[in-house]
């Protein structure tokens, strides 16, 4: 029972955090709904992912894309919007912003280091968390993209 | 879930609190002063309490008002008025220089 | 000497071409992916019974627009305006190009409908300023936070919003605008630290400038790198790249005047 109100609860979360960076990019109003319910579904299958199967940060958010862009082909024919403009709304909360930023902070670190070691380490920490970065934003699109190339008979087909 | 960042605040600086404080404030006036920012255009244009229009030239003169700038920013020289102090006028040769 | 029906078959590729470039460069500035208008531009050239060459650069768009039997042209350049995110507008003009192959619209009737769309108001700023308050300490949740916590950083984030919103109105350089906002949000949500409020002052700190991560310019890079688009690719990757760096600036300047140390 713990375990549904934890995931209960990372959804709700999940979906405000996206209605909210979403009204940044001007959706659709109709969208909001859906990109609700994407982010929820999404971020949900990544902590399932992450916190009980124990997958990597990066294969957890290709799967949880890829559900995100199953969901939104059906949602985007609904609003006769471009799946994108739902999709990548939805995943906003799960786009590593931390790692992003701390990659440019430990390249700081690095330059103002005066021994080999600290040198080392935070070269280790700029390469791991910009790595990390990268192939996660990378494998959240892919995730996104695929259902589109493999539904494309459905996705293209939309009504005006 | 990801790693949060790995700070420590043990050495924070004395002026902090009032940072902190100083930021909100900041803030907070900038606030205010957006949301009324329209009325008090109104009311600097009907009585001019600033301005900052870098287009309006001030009219300064010298010489006794013979040289000056007129209000479109256009420098003026009254001649007429030079012409009597003759070691303003001439240079080392005798010849005659701009005032 | 230049035929008659040869002049309106030239006035037509003009024409079209005059108003393809123009829906390609604000299709552009909404943040479209570049597969997204190449498809959107096919698709209304198909329908006015021409053929079109483009190319998609990052600050320009360059059309081509080749009459049925290939035999006149008319090529145009088009500039791509300065504009902020707007899916709105891209879905709009996305369905703007459907109705067009459906119902056959000519192209002073989409010029018409392309007019109306781009005179669409955004969402009010206050909404947007709440809502991204209400996002960022979602995520502080996310990331453990506690009550507390989430409100320094819901408070932050929407002082750190508002002055990103009021300086982008002055037209400030919008690397300069990223690291003022997330001076002033790291600064803000610090106050854990300051002050001993809550229990988790890390996560309140860690998640304060996550509203300014350019998600949607990453996205669309990586989108445009996957549909073999290097060049726009590139382009829009730098510009997040530059938001990037610019907000960890701004929280390393927080760090330095609070005398707070990252390791």
């Amino acid at each position: 029972m713990n375990i549904f109100f934890e995931l209960l609860e990372d959804g709700i979360f999940a979906s405000i955090a996206a209605i909210g960076f979403a009204s940044i990019s001007n959706p659709p109003r109709k969208a909001y709904p859906f990109c609700a319910g994407i982010a929820a579904a999404g971020h949900i299958t990544r902590y399932i992912l992450m916190n009980f199967a124990g997958y990597h940060i990066i294969l957890s958010s290709f799967a949880a894309a890829f559900v995100t862009g199953i969901i939104s082909l059906p949602a985007a024919r609904r609003i006769k919007s471009p799946a994108e403009c739902i999709s990548f709304p939805a995943m906003l909360p799960m786009i590593p912003g931390m790692y992003a930023y701390r990659s440019i902070q430990s390249l700081i670190k690095c330059i103002e280091s005066t021994a080999e070691p600290e040198f080392i380490h935070y070269m280790y920490m700029l390469k791991l968390n910009w790595t990390t970065c990268l192939l996660t934003i990378t494998g959240m699109v892919l995730g996104a993209t695929l259902p589109v190339f493999i539904f494309k008979k459905f996705y293209f087909k939309q009504k005006a | 879930m990801m790693n949060i960042l790995s700070v420590s605040a043990a050495n924070l600086s004395s002026f902090a609190p009032a940072i902190v404080w100083g930021c909100l404030a900041i803030t907070v006036i900038s606030a205010m002063i957006y949301s009324v920012h329209d009325k008090l255009k109104a009311l600097n244009n009907r009585h001019h309490y600033i301005s900052w229009n870098g287009d309006e030239v001030s009219v300064t003169t010298w010489n006794n008002g013979h040289n000056g700038v007129s209000p479109d920013g256009v420098p003026f020289y009254d001649t007429s008025a030079e012409g009597n102090d003759p070691s303003e006028t001439h240079g080392h040769n005798g010849t005659a220089t701009a005032a | 000497m230049v035929q008659p029906q040869q002049h309106s078959i030239h006035e037509h590729l003009k024409e079209a071409s005059s108003f393809i470039g123009n829906y390609a460069a604000i299709l552009y500035a909404s943040g479209a992916t570049t597969i997204r208008i190449e498809k959107n531009i096919l698709r209304m050239a198909g329908e006015w019974r021409m053929h079109a060459e483009f190319s998609i650069l990052p600050t320009d768009i360059i059309i081509s627009l080749w009459s049925e039997n290939k035999e006149h042209s008319y090529s145009t350049i088009v500039r791509i305006p300065e504009g902020a995110i707007n899916y709105r507008t891209v879905t709009y003009l996305s369905c703007l190009s459907r109705r067009t192959a459906q119902k056959h619209l000519s192209i002073d009737d989409a010029r018409c409908i392309m007019q109306r769309i781009t005179g669409f108001k955004r969402l009010d700023s206050r909404a947007v300023l709440f809502l991204v308050g209400a996002a960022n300490a979602s995520f502080c949740r996310l990331f453990g936070g506690d009550p507390v916590s989430m409100a320094i950083v819901f408070v932050a984030t929407v002082s750190g919003f508002f002055i990103k919103q009021r300086l982008t109105e002055k037209k400030w350089d919008y690397r300069m605008v990223s690291l003022v906002s997330a001076c002033l949000a790291a600064i803000l949500s610090s106050s854990g630290f300051v002050f001993g409020w809550g229990e988790t002052p890390e996560t309140a700190l860690a998640t304060s400038v996550l509203f300014l991560v350019p998600g949607i310019p990453f996205s669309n890079a990586v989108s445009d790198l996957i549909h073999g688009r290097y060049i726009c690719s590139l382009s829009r990757f730098c510009q997040a790249m530059m938001i990037t760096v610019s907000l960890s600036l701004g929280l390393c300047l927080a760090f330095l005047i609070l005398n707070i140390k990252f390791y």
